[in-house]
């Protein structure tokens, strides 16, 4: 993000905190795709998500005081999402927990040379994996959590967090692939 | 190149879907203002026990006389968007019809109802504003947005109902 940008978001912010809706409007225009985006993927399902990007916002402008500025705007918000997504997919009494009693998949080498496919594959696909597979694939593949971060989240070892993510890896490369072979 | 690394380089494109952000600031400044108005007015806090008991038995008139609020303003403006407002209007009223029979929730659709009343709220003033004013294009626009806001937040309301009835269902099959 350039220098301007910071400061243009700097002050959004600080007129935001005095409540200013027309600053918090801005900011919300700036971010709400990407993190509308980034939930969908997590709880893969649009009016599920609607809601959460609804709720993170709203906790985000009400909360804008504990905004320090130790992050960029961007990723603390996404920190918002993120945990809301989650507090969503316990609330449904998915339990994580489960995973212990996971095998650990085997991860045999990758293949090189993955094809071209159009990104829009990708993000569908990946809202189809298994919930528990894909809330870790998304954490730590996309927003970049690492795997003991993701443990304490979800409160899994971190092996179990490793294994769900092998799989995941692998349904997302199997799903990939046919829509490959479909396309041509 | 693998998957992992294919996916992290493109990272910046997978976002996208889009969403009908006007859609969801709708709901959100609502929240920014109620929450406000709740912070300052302590006792309002106290009151809305009070209010929930009315608020029951006016939840089943809403649903009855929303639906007639909307009147064919726009017949006398443009016979097309007469013509789309009529449809919209239709679309509403069926929503309205399959809302009454389900069986819901009303502590699950009250946030539903309050971003309901004041998208009538909006609708009222901005029907008011064209029997001022005279037609005006970007008045009209918006007008047609909110009908179409209307419908998406009622079938929202209705996925509720029905994700809801699932789990309870799933609940007592357990």
């Amino acid at each position: 993000m350039g220098k301007q940008s910071i400061e243009i978001h700097s002050k959004l912010i600080k007129t935001a905190r005095k409540g200013d809706q027309q600053s918090m409007y801005r900011l919300y225009k700036l971010y709400v795709q990407a993190m509308y985006n980034t939930c969908v993927r997590m709880v893969s399902n649009q009016y599920d998500a609607e809601d959460i990007i609804q709720e993170s916002f709203v906790k985000a402008f009400k909360n804008l005081d504990s905004f320090r500025g130790e992050s960029s705007f961007g990723s603390w918000l996404k920190r918002i999402v993120i945990n809301q997504s989650i507090t969503f997919i316990k609330s449904k009494k998915l339990e994580f927990t489960d995973f212990d009693n996971l095998q650990i998949v085997s991860d045999e080498p990758e293949k090189s040379n993955f094809p071209e496919i159009e990104p829009s594959k990708i993000h569908e696909s990946i809202k189809t994996l298994p919930e528990k597979a894909r809330v870790v694939l998304n954490l730590y593949l996309l927003e970049g959590y690492r795997h003991k971060e993701i443990a304490e989240i979800l409160n899994i070892s971190e092996s179990t967090s490793k294994s769900q993510y092998l799989r995941a890896k692998l349904l997302l490369r199997e799903k990939l692939e046919k829509e490959i072979r479909y396309e041509y | 190149m693998n998957i992992e690394d294919y996916i992290r380089k493109n990272r910046t494109q997978l976002d996208v879907e889009k969403v009908d952000e006007d859609f969801l600031w709708t709901g959100i400044s609502h929240s920014i203002n109620k929450k406000g108005n709740q912070s300052r007015f302590l006792f309002i806090k106290i009151a809305a026990a009070v209010i929930v008991v009315v608020a029951l038995s006016f939840i089943t008139y809403q649903i009855t006389s929303l639906r007639t609020n909307q009147q064919l303003i726009l017949a006398n403006i443009d016979p097309n968007l007469a013509k789309q407002e009529a449809q919209f209007q239709n679309q509403i009223k069926t929503y309205y019809q399959v809302l009454q029979k389900s069986n819901y929730n009303e502590d699950l659709l009250s946030e539903g109802f309050n971003d309901l009343e004041y998208i009538d709220t909006l609708i009222s003033k901005y029907s008011d504003d064209l029997s001022t004013n005279g037609p005006n294009p970007r008045l009209l626009n918006s007008l047609m947005d909110l009908y179409q806001k209307k419908i998406r937040l009622l079938d929202r309301m209705l996925n509720e109902i029905e994700k809801n009835q699932h789990y309870e269902n799933n609940k007592t099959n357990i």
